[in-house]
């Protein structure tokens, strides 16, 4: 494989490559030998021993004080052998074990010619019923599996055990997701559970191409992750590289995919997310098919995709269900949103202390008027009335929906209509702050950058008004060309200029005008479709 | 250990990266020019700057200032002084820059001048000398050199002083009025950028449109346009009436609509201009400087009480070429007035020193005897291209019904 088969990487990237490469290396070593004296407990180890009285107490000691931890013992009277069924209550289901292992090893499996079945592999083969089951020598990949969820099955006088899949806990069932809903796309979620959203995916993709590549994150937690591409449309150094990166993570546990995206980003200390997330199987297939990579992390709905383009920020499912125009049309209100949404306070500010001349005369009255009597500078009015906005949002958020109503309406009428008429702060500062407040929710997964770009834009402009917000933006364009994310330049198509990616960019061309795959991110096989008009043409 | 290599040399590649862009915007904080920061209710907003002679020298400087708080109460200009949504402050100084910043001396705010909507300045002034006041803003960033100019007759206080009929206040009416005079031809529009051109370039004198009082119909004093001030160099020197003012717009091609009354075919026929483009052409032979005017215009009929037919060609035609006499008659007026004035506001001389500058430096006279002596050919053709909805005059419409009763 050429190492650097993609033009557009650039060279920096690679250095950078090499040296995240380099430290991963270090990481993977470090947890091997470092076990004990990082203090991560060995928990089981070495081989499995024959003689089930040992290992049934090697167990029992490995989950001393675990009270979730089930061992049920038992006689297979056709082996003429004891037995043991370990699992973790609570992750199993019960009947599973029953119906699958205990019954027919018990009851069953009674024929003559099995008296002298020695080995484990043959009882696995011929007298279980469940339909994933494996045999291990291992004691500690097996204690992993039984951590996860299946089932130890231990004959007496056999070395290593059988682990069967009885995995079954209370899940959360599929719902609409709460963040990018749709009116006309799917309204399936992912859910906490990695299996339920691989099968999410496969059922969108049903072709072997589509790979899922299994890994543990989280040195205490064995969280298990999931990588899964197009192996015919994602670069193989791309997935090369998220595997590594992903390696490279040493954490105790990670509490949501938000963990990894910390590990992984390319800019650690960026405010902009160079990382992609979305609860929605269909947008992570599509994203797919475009050759990106995409991480699912067990015990969350938020599925990581990699790498992350500046534009997927106003891109939405919906844009694609919907005609083009109607969709360019969203994807420009979304964009002007956007300024409004960082720009609206600085450029307030600079308009009614600096550049007075810039107003419109009546307005300027207006303003003037409003102004008349008011305690605080502008520059402070808009300071304070920003600041009890992000506390009304975030108490909106955390408090519980029936008090998250109680605040809304405590912060719009009370706050809001009460401080002009107190003459406290003026008209216009609440509507630049609203304004500014709807306007973010318009690009949610800016939002978070944005509040703080918003101060820092205002406070350029309150030093240097429109000149301030010149080089306050420019500060923040530079930035934002610098980004890289997994390779890829974060603000392309437009620095660098790919003109061939702006048909899905500010505007949406008709979808059979999409016939080549992002050159940005560089797919292998970069044609989506061979032609790029419909048949009836 | 290699690693530790390629973590330095990032961090060498970061500390110079950032060392960089910290220096450029350091650098840019040095580039900008203005500075400082005005609160809004700091200001007070000036809207029209009024310039009289004072007596005993120096400038007696009106500034029409809004009073914001005032500003909702009274949206119609106001009844009673308490009332007014604007304060019209007076100080004399040698010079309008030091009157405007003096004006502090009795005021809580300062004068912020970029809004201001309108130049009047009164006629012993502009008799006397325009410069000193367009000094100012010419010179200063804090005027705005798009607003209309005007010249007061008798002093700019007084047209500042009286009431609006449908703005907040009189700047803004002024102002609207001024501007709004592109459309009925009865004067030039003149801003102040426009106003410095002209005084500027050598072959071409300034106007500037007349704001007079009057006492209406309920009594009250009020403030409209009269005749167009015409200047010599930075002096006026006199006025244009309202016909003076036409010929000379279409000269200077700068009539785009407007309305003209022609008397003939046995009644009163009105036109309004749709497009109007005149080409002016010096040309230069045994005689000296020849001006050819060509006019091409093309007019709309809007009423007519004559009792003929108009839809036919022929009355068509002879209602333009009626149209021309009138046309030629105004231009005529313009020129002879302008003759008179000895001011040469059509931009001739500038023209003909742009087509033959070596025989323009070598008049014996100068340009102004020229100018006195300039022979025009005109060409003038008005086309009628529209007639309206209706295809006769109303009356004589009412006189075919009745002869067909008959």
């Amino acid at each position: 494989m050429k190492r650097n088969s993609n033009p557009r990487v650039s060279p920096l990237v690679n250095v950078r490559r090499m040296i995240r490469r380099a430290l991963a290396d270090d990481a993977r070593k470090k947890p091997a030998d470092a076990n004990q004296s990082d203090g991560i407990p060995a928990g089981w180890t070495g081989e499995i021993p024959s003689a089930l009285s040992e290992s049934t107490a090697q167990l029992i000691q490995s989950f001393d004080k675990c009270s979730d931890f089930i061992i049920r013992t038992f006689e297979i009277p056709a082996l003429n052998r004891s037995a043991a069924a370990a699992f973790i209550d609570g992750l199993v289901k019960h009947d599973m074990i029953m119906e699958a292992a205990i019954k027919p090893l018990m009851i069953y499996a009674r024929t003559e010619d099995m008296r002298n079945v020695s080995d484990l592999e043959t009882v696995r083969t011929n007298m279980l019923l469940s339909s994933e089951t494996e045999t291990l020598a291992d004691a500690s990949t097996a204690m992993d599996k039984l951590l996860h969820g299946d089932a130890l099955i231990l004959v007496d006088g056999m070395p290593g055990a059988i682990v069967m899949n009885a995995r079954g806990w209370d899940r959360r069932s599929i719902t609409e997701p709460l963040t990018e809903t749709v009116v006309r796309g799917p309204r399936e979620g992912f859910t906490e559970t990695l299996r339920t959203n691989t099968a999410l995916l496969r059922r969108r993709i049903a072709s072997s191409d589509l790979r899922m590549e299994s890994m543990q994150v989280g040195a205490r937690s064995h969280t298990n992750i999931c990588i899964a591409y197009m192996e015919s449309i994602a670069r193989p150094e791309l997935v090369e590289e998220m595997r590594s990166r992903l390696r490279g993570i040493c954490i105790d546990l990670p509490t949501g995919s938000g963990t990894l995206v910390d590990f992984i980003k390319d800019s650690p200390y960026s405010i902009f997310e160079t990382v992609g997330y979305t609860e929605k199987p269909d947008v992570v297939a599509a994203k797919m098919m475009e050759g990106r990579v995409a991480v699912l992390t067990d015990g969350t709905p938020f599925v990581l995709t990699a790498p992350m383009l500046f534009v997927e920020n106003f891109q939405t499912a919906e844009d694609y269900l919907i005609g083009s125009f109607y969709a360019t049309f969203l994807r420009i209100l979304r964009l002007i949103s956007f300024f409004i949404s960082f720009l609206a306070p600085a450029v307030y500010i600079a308009l009614a202390t600096f550049h007075h001349e810039l107003i419109p005369s009546t307005l300027l009255f207006t303003m003037a008027s409003s102004a008349e009597g008011l305690p605080f500078p502008a520059m402070i009015e808009t300071t304070l009335m920003l600041i009890i906005f992000e506390i009304l949002k975030e108490a909106g958020i955390r408090l519980p929906k029936p008090v998250g109503q109680a605040v809304s309406i405590v912060g719009a009428l009370v706050m809001g209509q009460a401080a002009i008429q107190a003459g406290m702060v003026g008209a216009p500062v609440v509507i630049v702050i609203a304004l500014t407040g709807v306007s973010s929710f318009a690009v949610p997964t800016l939002s978070n950058a944005m509040s703080l770009l918003r101060w820092y834009l205002l406070l350029c402009a309150g030093i240097m008004g429109g000149y301030g917000i010149t080089l306050g933006l420019m500060t923040v364009m530079i930035h934002l060309a610098s980004l890289h994310s997994f390779g890829v330049h974060h603000m392309s198509p437009f620095a660098p200029l790919l003109s061939s990616d702006f048909k899905d960019s500010i505007y949406r061309a008709p979808l059979w005008k999409l016939r080549d795959r992002p050159a940005a991110i560089g797919a292998m096989d970069d044609r989506r479709m061979q032609s790029d008009k419909p048949d009836y043409r | 250990m290699h690693n530790s290599i390629y973590k330095y040399k990032n961090k060498i590649r970061w500390v110079k990266k950032s060392a960089l862009c910290a220096m450029l915007v350091l650098a840019a904080f040095a580039l900008n020019g203005c500075w400082g920061s005005m609160e809004l209710n700091q200001l007070s907003i000036v809207m029209g700057i009024g310039v009289d002679a004072a007596e005993g020298g120096g400038y007696e400087v009106t500034a029409q200032v809004v009073r914001p708080g005032l500003l909702k109460q009274s949206s119609g200009g106001g009844s009673g002084s308490d009332g007014k949504a604007y304060f019209n402050a007076k100080k004399t100084a040698p010079s309008v820059f030091s009157a405007i910043r003096n004006i502090m001396d009795m005021f809580s705010r300062r004068m912020y001048t970029q809004q201001c909507k309108v130049l009047v300045v009164g006629e012993a002034v502009a008799r006397e000398d325009m410069t000193p006041v367009l000094e100012y803003f010419m010179r200063n960033e804090e005027g705005r050199m798009t607003m209309p100019i005007m010249i007061a007759k008798g002093s700019a206080f007084r047209i500042f002083e009286e009431g609006t009929y449908l703005e907040t206040m009189p700047a803004i009416q002024l102002s609207n009025m001024a501007e709004n005079q592109k459309y009925t031809g009865l004067t030039s529009y003149m801003t102040v950028f426009d106003f410095l051109q002209d005084l500027l370039s050598e072959a071409v004198e300034p106007t500037a449109p007349i704001v007079e009082l009057f006492t209406d119909e309920q009594g009250e004093v009020k403030a409209r346009i009269g005749e167009t001030a015409v200047f010599k160099g930075e002096r006026m020197v006199g006025s244009f009436s309202a016909d003076e003012v036409y010929g000379m717009l279409l000269i200077n091609n700068k009539l785009s609509t407007g309305v003209m009354h022609i008397t003939g075919l046995g009644g009163l026929i009105e036109l309004e201009i749709i497009r109007a483009n005149t080409s002016v052409r010096p040309i230069y032979d045994d005689d000296g400087f020849r001006i050819k005017l060509q006019v091409r215009m093309e007019c709309a009929l809007v009423s007519t009480t004559s009792d003929s037919n108009i839809n036919e060609v022929k009355e068509e035609e002879l209602i333009g070429r009626l149209a021309g006499a009138e046309l030629e008659n105004r231009i005529k007026y313009a020129l002879s007035a302008a003759k008179v004035l000895c001011a040469d506001v059509f931009s001739f001389g500038q023209m003909c020193y742009q087509s033959f500058p070596n025989e323009y430096r070598e008049l014996p006279g100068g340009w102004e005897l020229e100018f006195e002596n300039l022979r025009i050919d005109m060409d003038i053709n008005v086309a009628i291209t529209a007639t309206g909805a209706a295809q006769h005059p109303i009356k004589s419409s009412q006189e075919n019904k009745d002869e067909r009763a008959d």
